[in-house]
């Protein structure tokens, strides 16, 4: 299975750094989306199947944080696995958006390797969930 | 007034930023043993911090040396034709992981701020390099450009018990 992920951030230097990982990592990948804010990655969302959904916080226009309550509060994006990459170390705010859903949360700077990992563990689970509904319906 | 545990905090996290995040080994340096800024042309990179503390950290470099770091951070060649942008961004992006670690080497991971977006802003040399006796601050030798790093903090709400410095 090949996945399709999305990538949000405001800085391409930063988008840039996770395609070139994502695409140095074993994993099967179909199509790479980014977005430079939250509003764009819903349009994107909206528009495409999207099996992963890599997102910074602190954007322009909608943050990620944003991003992360429209998603839960949206039927069809709400189960697409979440995982915040940012700069932001308070433990306040890894808690909160634990709460609402995220599956990882990953602190600049980070390494390929490390990214990949997470990447890898989330995909694999998520692939698995949805093998085992499809049995199951 | 100068805090020196502030001040070996953004030496090790300058330190640590540009190591990992871009393969450069930067050399803490006395602003005051003839650091020369002369001979290059300097921009003033600064983000904003609000929350328990508020304040700025800015980064003001060499714009010549935008373009090494960006093709560091990306792992490519240096391009032949500069793009500006690209190589500003690179800058802006190194700002925001120093700013995030920097605040919660300082503060804790208690402690909660939002974060502006990071602005190049117009640099009057005279009036920054006069106004560092007073701040926080790390002057470095990357390669073989001088960076220097400024945390200055406008208001504190901040409730000193938990702060490990």
């Amino acid at each position: 299975m090949a996945f399709n992920i999305l990538i949000v951030d405001d800085s391409k230097t930063i988008r840039s750094i996770l395609v070139k990982t994502l695409k140095m990592t074993q994993l099967e990948i179909n199509q790479i989306f980014e977005a430079g804010n939250g509003r764009e990655a819903l349009e994107c969302l909206h528009g495409n199947w999207i099996d992963l959904v890599l997102t910074d916080l602190n954007m322009p226009e909608m943050s990620g944080i944003e991003l992360v309550n429209s998603m839960a509060a949206d039927g069809l994006l709400k189960d697409i696995p979440v995982i915040v990459i940012s700069t932001d170390g308070s433990a306040a705010r890894i808690d909160e958006l634990k709460g609402k859903g995220v599956r990882e949360y990953i602190r600049k700077p980070f390494t390929p390797e490390n990214v990949g990992q997470i990447i890898g563990k989330i995909l694999e689970v998520a692939h698995d969930k949805s093998q085992s509904q499809g049995i199951n319906q | 007034m100068i805090n020196h545990n502030r001040k070996e905090s953004i030496n090790e996290v300058v330190s640590k930023v540009f190591e990992q995040t871009a393969f450069l080994f930067p050399e803490p340096v006395d602003f005051t043993s003839g650091v020369s800024f002369d001979d290059f042309e300097l921009i003033l990179v600064s983000i904003h911090f609000a929350g328990d503390m508020e304040g700025n950290v800015s980064l003001v470099l060499p714009l010549e040396m935008c373009r090494e770091l960006s093709a560091n951070i990306l792992g490519e060649e240096m391009d032949e034709n500069e793009d500006k942008d690209k190589n500003i961004d690179a800058v802006k992006e190194i700002l925001n992981i120093i700013t995030g670690q920097l605040l919660t080497k300082i503060f804790g991971h208690k402690a909660l701020f939002n974060l502006s977006a990071p602005q190049v802003q117009e640099l009057n040399q005279e009036e920054f390099f006069s106004s560092l006796a007073n701040k926080d601050f790390a002057c470095h030798i990357i390669e073989q450009y001088p960076v220097i790093t400024v945390f200055s903090v406008e208001a504190e709400h901040y409730e000193h018990k938990s702060i490990g410095c």
